[in-house]
């Protein structure tokens, strides 16, 4: 009898553990991207990277320190409806956030997000916009 | 009995915790996972990218923004800058390869240095790699051809200067004919200046703007060390002038021709390796 409820113990601990690990297995599988997963979110950065170039030799990057960040604005709102987008920008000397925009009706990052980063420098400080990206829920 | 179970409960709770952290370290590295999918997926971009952007900053430092575009017989160059300056660009521009090689590359993942000792030792040079060069400093601005005795086969200039001083004296340069036509627009306190002439770049022609018996701008066309068809605006003791100019220049040669700064970046990233130049306008 004593040698049965081992047995009993043992596989109930077995099971248990197994059942945890499979739980695990099939979360894991969906928080990582696969390839499929990936690929508009390369899309995504992709834009980023080219939307922080444009802004950057337009000057919207540098107008947007000066307190008018419209035209910044303007090219994060012109993105896909889907995507939602946050800019912000760091003073390299002080390490202090000089500018944070997001796109309208995006609310707070959620989900994978997805970065990309311009260096530019303007009245020879040297800032670093970065900017993330999320799709909507 | 007791202790078996007790054993059997520390191995399961032991399998527990050692499953839960591996989990987590799991999800943790999804965000890295997903970086690298990226950078891999976009190799040659993110390179062109990271070497544009930084120079794209070495322009707004040195405000010499080159430009370069082409037709059938000519290359058509513009550049400028300020010489003058009342700052310190050679420091400025030794900061900034501290902050690429650090800040931008920790933020941005990438493993990179910068090699700016020929934009830090007084004069900023860029260069085409049809041997012609614009070279930056703050007692003058001078476009030339690197090669001995060589020939720039400029045949145009456009010439823009801006000073903010009032002028006592102006010495225009001698028309005498010749293979480069040069358009001056010049412009300071006392109003501004535009002349056209045609000038031979063999001579020596100088035009000399006073601004105090010390204190001048000299704009020489012309013959320069040798050279031929060399540009120069030199400043002297004290005077500030924001230069821009347009430069045409023969070129019939099927080869492609390239701007660069002589600053060298070893970029990687994500496997993608790159050592260069900071580029510019390739036509």
């Amino acid at each position: 009898m004593k040698k049965m409820r081992g047995i009993a113990i043992s596989l109930d601990a077995v099971m248990a553990v197994t059942i945890l690990l499979v739980i695990m297995a099939v979360m894991s599988s969906f928080a990582r991207p696969n390839a499929n997963e990936a690929a508009p979110l390369m899309d995504m950065r992709h834009s980023e990277m080219s939307a922080l170039e444009a802004m950057e030799k337009t000057g919207r990057l540098a107008q947007a320190l000066t307190g008018n960040d419209t035209a910044v604005r303007e090219v994060l709102a012109a993105s896909e409806e889907s995507e939602c987008y946050t800019l912000t920008v760091v003073r390299y000397a002080t390490n202090a956030t000089a500018l944070t925009t997001v796109k309208p009706d995006c609310g707070i990052a959620s989900g994978q997000l997805v970065y990309a980063y311009r260096s530019f420098a303007v009245a020879n400080e040297t800032y670093l916009a970065r900017m993330a990206g999320w799709r909507k829920a | 009995m007791d202790s078996r179970k007790g054993f059997f409960v520390s191995i399961v709770t032991l399998a527990l915790a050692l499953s839960l952290v591996s989990f987590s370290m799991g999800v943790n590295s999804v965000q890295n996972s997903l970086d690298r999918q990226m950078v891999d997926g976009l190799p040659a971009e993110t390179a062109a990218y990271a070497f544009d952007d930084v120079g794209s900053d070495i322009d707004s430092f040195t405000g010499i923004n080159f430009g370069l575009a082409r037709n059938a017989s000519q290359i058509n160059a513009s550049f400028g800058g300020t010489i003058g300056m009342q700052r310190n660009m050679s420091q400025e521009i030794a900061v900034y390869g501290t902050y690429a090689a650090d800040y931008y590359a920790r933020w941005t993942g990438a493993n990179l240095s910068l090699d700016l000792s020929n934009l830090t030792d007084g004069a900023i040079e860029v260069s085409l790699s049809n041997g012609l060069q614009f070279v930056l400093s703050n007692q003058s601005a001078v476009f030339q051809t690197v090669a001995a005795n060589g020939a720039t086969n400029v045949t145009r200039y456009e010439i823009s200067v801006n000073v903010d001083r009032h002028r006592r004296l102006a010495t225009p340069w001698i028309p005498s004919g010749g293979d480069i036509q040069v358009v001056l627009r010049y412009s300071d306190r006392n109003g501004s200046i535009t002349d056209t002439v045609s000038l031979s770049s063999t001579g020596i022609n100088n035009y000399v703007i006073d601004y105090s018996p010390l204190d001048s701008i000299t704009i020489s066309v012309g013959q320069n060390g040798g050279r031929t068809g060399v540009l120069s605006i030199s400043q002297g003791v004290n005077v500030t002038a924001l230069v821009r100019v347009n430069a045409s220049i023969n070129y019939t040669n099927a080869d492609e021709v390239q701007s660069y700064y002589s600053a060298f970046m070893n970029y990687s990233q994500g496997g993608v390796e790159r050592r260069a130049f900071i580029e510019g306008d390739r036509v």
